[in-house]
């Protein structure tokens, strides 16, 4: 089982653009989707929409190897402790807790799983080389790079551990999978 | 240009001078690298993915400000021509417009205005994907324009499917009534393309939420014009949608009417039930002459009536509706061979008063609740608590006497409240003539008729039963014989005096017609035939008329109350003598009635109860024997306006619930407590509370054979 956590406004962005639908039709899809509501009409229509233009990055439950839902390990439905365990955009305090939208999805449905590359990561993310490298059977994927030094993270009011690393790969662009699940982060009504 | 910005965070660019902001979104449209590097672009991302971050937080001027940006690079790319524009070109160009399908909802429509005209301008250039993201922008906002320009472009390209999402959900977001608007050129392209056809799902639902009458009017026309797989994708989504409690569009999923059924839905709707009587019977004349005349399936298309009548029930101008319907089918010349209109009236009534006896369940409740109170302590009961039976058992009959027996139900009720145990319950569909039989039988415990009850019972036998003796409880003395006018003319009788007693609503023939006039009854009779109410003793007083006058008895048509009133409202039988509550109901229903005359046939009904239960119940039997008494108090002499209105609200309806739960081929004869009552004003109920007492009952006029006065198997009349 696969995760894929995405900024909500960047996401929503990034869909109608690649497929040509209403932000309000999207919303209100994933809304359903969330609360699992969808009609069959309505479950054919999101499943013919691509869930991103480019490659997809995901994350997943290592211990259990992808049998648990890949975003159990968070304590609460903050968008904040989410970025920074997947290592996304928080320096900028005007936009780090703005929603997330989280989808959970089988690895057979998107195809291949890829290793990230420094390429994919590019020159904006928090890419750091490991070393020493990982043993063969672990070397097929990445690992996110929390946000440790966070501030917030240290914080005496917090008293949470740094999230984990958390491991990362990419998949090819696919069309939402029809056993696609959703959350979303904070909780909303809709998306 | 500035140049020196230098990688920040986007809420640093966006804080510049709104000029300043504007530029650089031109510029980030343009993907120059000032712009690119400015925000540290990554290469797997559209830069607007970002500004679609910070446009959630962004304050009104600095959207305003991205908006002028995106204005300048629209313009500016809108004057190249297609040759001129790179790969580049247009994918920057389907980044702003990605872009802008997320803004438009949250731009004023004056703010919008500036970028609506570009976004026109791509929807007609016959680029894609462009025409479509620009498309599904205009679909965004509700500017006019935009909407406009939707549906001239559809209908300039004849509707292709890149087109449909978005005129389909701007239709049901501006106007869902047009949803459907030239569905011949498109529905099947939708049909076929799962984001339209999710699109038009949830159009479906808009459009029923705006108007559940004209969505159901909609659809059956849709449907009527789309058969196959078209019409059944349409189907499939309406089977998605809750119909439970939209039994309109239900109708139209039940299947297809031969009658354009979205006509006939739409004239139901508009029929206007405040204006005058005229026009209304005028109004739903042409409906129900159309139905009968142009539908080959009379069936289907009269369950869409029924379903209208049902939701009627509920609503302030139901009673009215329901009433006009019933007048204009009554009146109408015209006549399907199969379907009559008395069982065309019935259905649709059936449909109207379950579903308004459903609605009012509460209401009824505090309503009784109100009764109760009122004739709690009325009459001081001697019965302890053990001297009370679990269960007294009272027949429902489909006579005006029900509403006697319901408000001595109500009476025993609450007289006998110390005992938590008792109730009344009050058996369904035991026929009047049957009410001996039941007795003896052990169905019933207690029963109202007349005292010729024997004369309906082949197998009678004496003794087991009581009857409250001293003054009857209720008399009646005479029925009155109602007849068309136009049957009365045809068979040469004056037309000044028959048009006279029409107008008057009086009587045409003076006097007993048993006696003054029953040469000519009986010439009528064997003329048009007659039907009376069989197993009842009106039955034997007609046929003896017929008799004395060498008419054979087979003119004479005893049947079963419903059956009865059913025939002369079809029109099998030109003369119609019934109960109270039936004859008045024919004659409040069609418009050419005239009263014949009247036949003296005086009856004295009474309370019966077999002996058994009396003897068992001592004490109780003789409480009830007061409680009778005070039915006229209870019906007639409290003032008190609450209750009054309470009791004008119970009665019709539970007599309306005994006569429809008791037998589905009856018809229901009271629309209001107005008919009841102007029914019960016929006879004269006992006004004395004098204790009377129980007393071992005998036929006095021995026994009548069946053979003489009907069918047994027929048998469902009443007296009254």
């Amino acid at each position: 089982m696969l995760g894929r956590a995405v900024d909500r406004a960047r996401f929503l962005n990034a869909v109608s653009t690649a497929n040509g639908v209403t932000r309000y039709k999207l919303r209100r899809l994933l809304g359903k989707l969330k609360n699992g509501d969808l009609k069959p009409s309505e479950k054919i229509e999101l499943s013919s929409y691509m869930m991103s233009e480019y490659g997809a990055w995901v994350t997943w439950d290592l211990e259990s190897d992808g049998i648990n839902p890949p975003f159990s390990f968070l304590s609460t439905d903050s968008p904040l402790q989410l970025r920074e365990a997947l290592g996304l955009d928080i320096n900028d305090a005007a936009i780090h807790n703005l929603p997330m939208v989280a989808f959970a999805y089988e690895s057979e449905t998107v195809g291949t799983i890829h290793k990230p590359t420094t390429a994919d990561a590019a020159s904006g993310l928090r890419f750091r080389v490991r070393s020493p490298p990982p043993p063969a059977e672990r070397d097929w994927y990445g690992l996110t790079v929390p946000w440790e030094e966070n501030p917030r993270a240290t914080s005496s009011s917090d008293e949470r551990l740094f999230p984990p690393k958390r491991p990362e790969a990419l998949h090819s662009p696919a069309r939402f999978p029809v056993d696609v699940s959703c959350r979303f982060y904070p909780d909303l009504a809709d998306a | 240009m500035p140049e020196d910005l230098g990688p920040g965070t986007l809420s640093h660019l966006l804080a510049l001078q709104p000029v300043e902001i504007a530029q650089f979104i031109s510029a980030l449209a343009s993907e120059e690298p000032w712009a690119l590097g400015a925000i540290d672009a990554r290469i797997d991302e559209s830069p607007f993915d970002r500004i679609a971050t910070y446009w959630v937080v962004a304050p009104h001027t600095v959207r305003m400000a991205i908006v002028r940006g995106l204005e300048q690079f629209l313009s500016a790319i809108g004057a190249h021509n297609r040759a001129t524009l790179s790969g580049d070109d247009l994918d920057q160009l389907r980044q702003v417009l990605g872009f802008c399908i997320g803004i438009m909802p949250d731009l004023a429509l004056e703010a919008a205005e500036p970028i609506v005209p570009y976004l026109v301008q791509w929807l007609n250039r016959g680029v894609q994907p462009h025409g479509k993201l620009a498309a599904t922008a205009l679909a965004s906002t509700s500017s006019l324009e935009a909407t406009a320009a939707l549906e001239a472009t559809a209908q300039r390209s004849a509707y292709p499917s890149w087109i449909l999402p978005a005129l389909i959900e701007r239709r049901a977001n501006a106007d869902p009534l047009a949803l459907f608007e030239f569905h011949e050129k498109w529905l099947p392209a939708a049909t076929h393309d799962p984001r339209a056809f999710g699109t038009l799902g949830q159009g479906i639902e808009r459009l029923i939420a705006t108007s559940v009458g004209d969505a159901a009017a909609i659809l059956s026309g849709v449907l009527d014009k789309h058969e196959g797989p078209v019409g059944n994708a349409v189907r499939t989504l309406l089977r998605e949608l809750d119909l439970r409690m939209l039994p309109r569009i239900r109708a139209v999923l039940d299947g297809p009417v031969k009658l354009p059924a979205w006509q006939l839905l739409r004239d139901l709707d508009n029929i206007r039930l405040d204006a005058d009587d005229d026009e209304v019977n005028r109004e739903w004349h042409q409906v129900y002459d159309r139905i009968v005349r142009a539908s080959g399936d009379v069936d289907s298309a009269w369950r869409y009536v029924c379903v209208r009548s049902a939701e009627m029930a509920t609503e302030e101008i139901g009673q009215r509706f329901l009433h006009t319907l019933r007048s204009s089918i009554l009146s109408s010349p015209i006549q399907h061979p199969n379907f009559r209109p008395a069982e065309l009236l019935r259905r649709a009534q059936r449909e109207f008063y379950l579903a308004k006896i459903d609605a009012q369940q509460g209401g009824n409740a505090a309503d009784e609740k109100v009764l109760f109170q009122r004739l709690n302590g009325r009459v001081k009961v001697k019965s302890t608590p053990s001297d009370v039976p679990r269960e007294l058992r009272i027949p429902t009959v489909y006579y005006a006497e029900e509403a006697y027996l319901e408000v001595l139900s109500l009476l025993i009720r609450a007289s006998f409240s110390h005992a938590s145990h008792f109730r009344v319950y009050r058996a369904p569909h035991i026929p009047w003539h049957r009410l001996l039989f039941s007795l003896q039988e052990g169905h019933v415990d207690l029963g109202l008729n007349n005292d010729d009850i024997f004369k309906h019972e082949s197998s009678t036998r004496g003794g087991g039963i009581v009857r409250l003796a001293g003054e009857p409880l209720y008399s009646i003395d005479a029925f009155t014989v109602l007849t068309r006018r136009r049957f009365l003319l045809e068979n040469g009788l004056d037309s000044l005096s028959v048009n006279r007693a029409w107008a008057n609503q009086a009587n045409l023939l003076a006097g007993d017609l048993s006696t003054a006039h029953d040469a000519l009854f009986a010439r009528l009779i064997e003329a048009g035939r007659i039907s009376v109410p069989g197993g009842t003793f009106l039955e034997p007083a007609i046929k003896a008329i017929a008799e004395r006058h060498g008419i054979a008895s087979t003119f004479v048509s005893g049947e079963d109350s419903d059956k009865g009133l059913a025939d002369f409202l079809n029109g099998d039988v030109s003369l119609y003598f019934g109960g109270r509550l039936q004859t008045n109901f024919v004659f409040a229903s069609c418009r050419d009635i005239v009263r014949l005359g009247e036949l003296q046939v005086p009856i004295h009904g009474r309370l019966f109860a077999t002996a058994n239960f009396a003897d068992a119940h001592g004490q109780f039997m003789s409480d009830l024997a007061a409680i009778a008494g005070e039915l006229n108090y209870a019906l007639n002499e409290v003032s008190d306006r609450s209750y009054r209105s309470a009791l004008e609200r119970v009665l019709p309806l539970r007599l309306n619930e005994a006569v429809l739960k008791g037998s589905e081929e009856a018809i229901a004869t009271v629309e209001s407590y107005r008919d009841l009552h102007a029914a019960l004003a016929q006879g004269t109920l006992a006004r004395s509370a004098k204790a009377r007492q129980w007393q071992a009952w005998e036929p006095t006029d021995g026994v009548v054979p069946l053979s003489q006065i009907g069918s047994a198997s027929r048998m469902d009349g009443g007296a009254a």
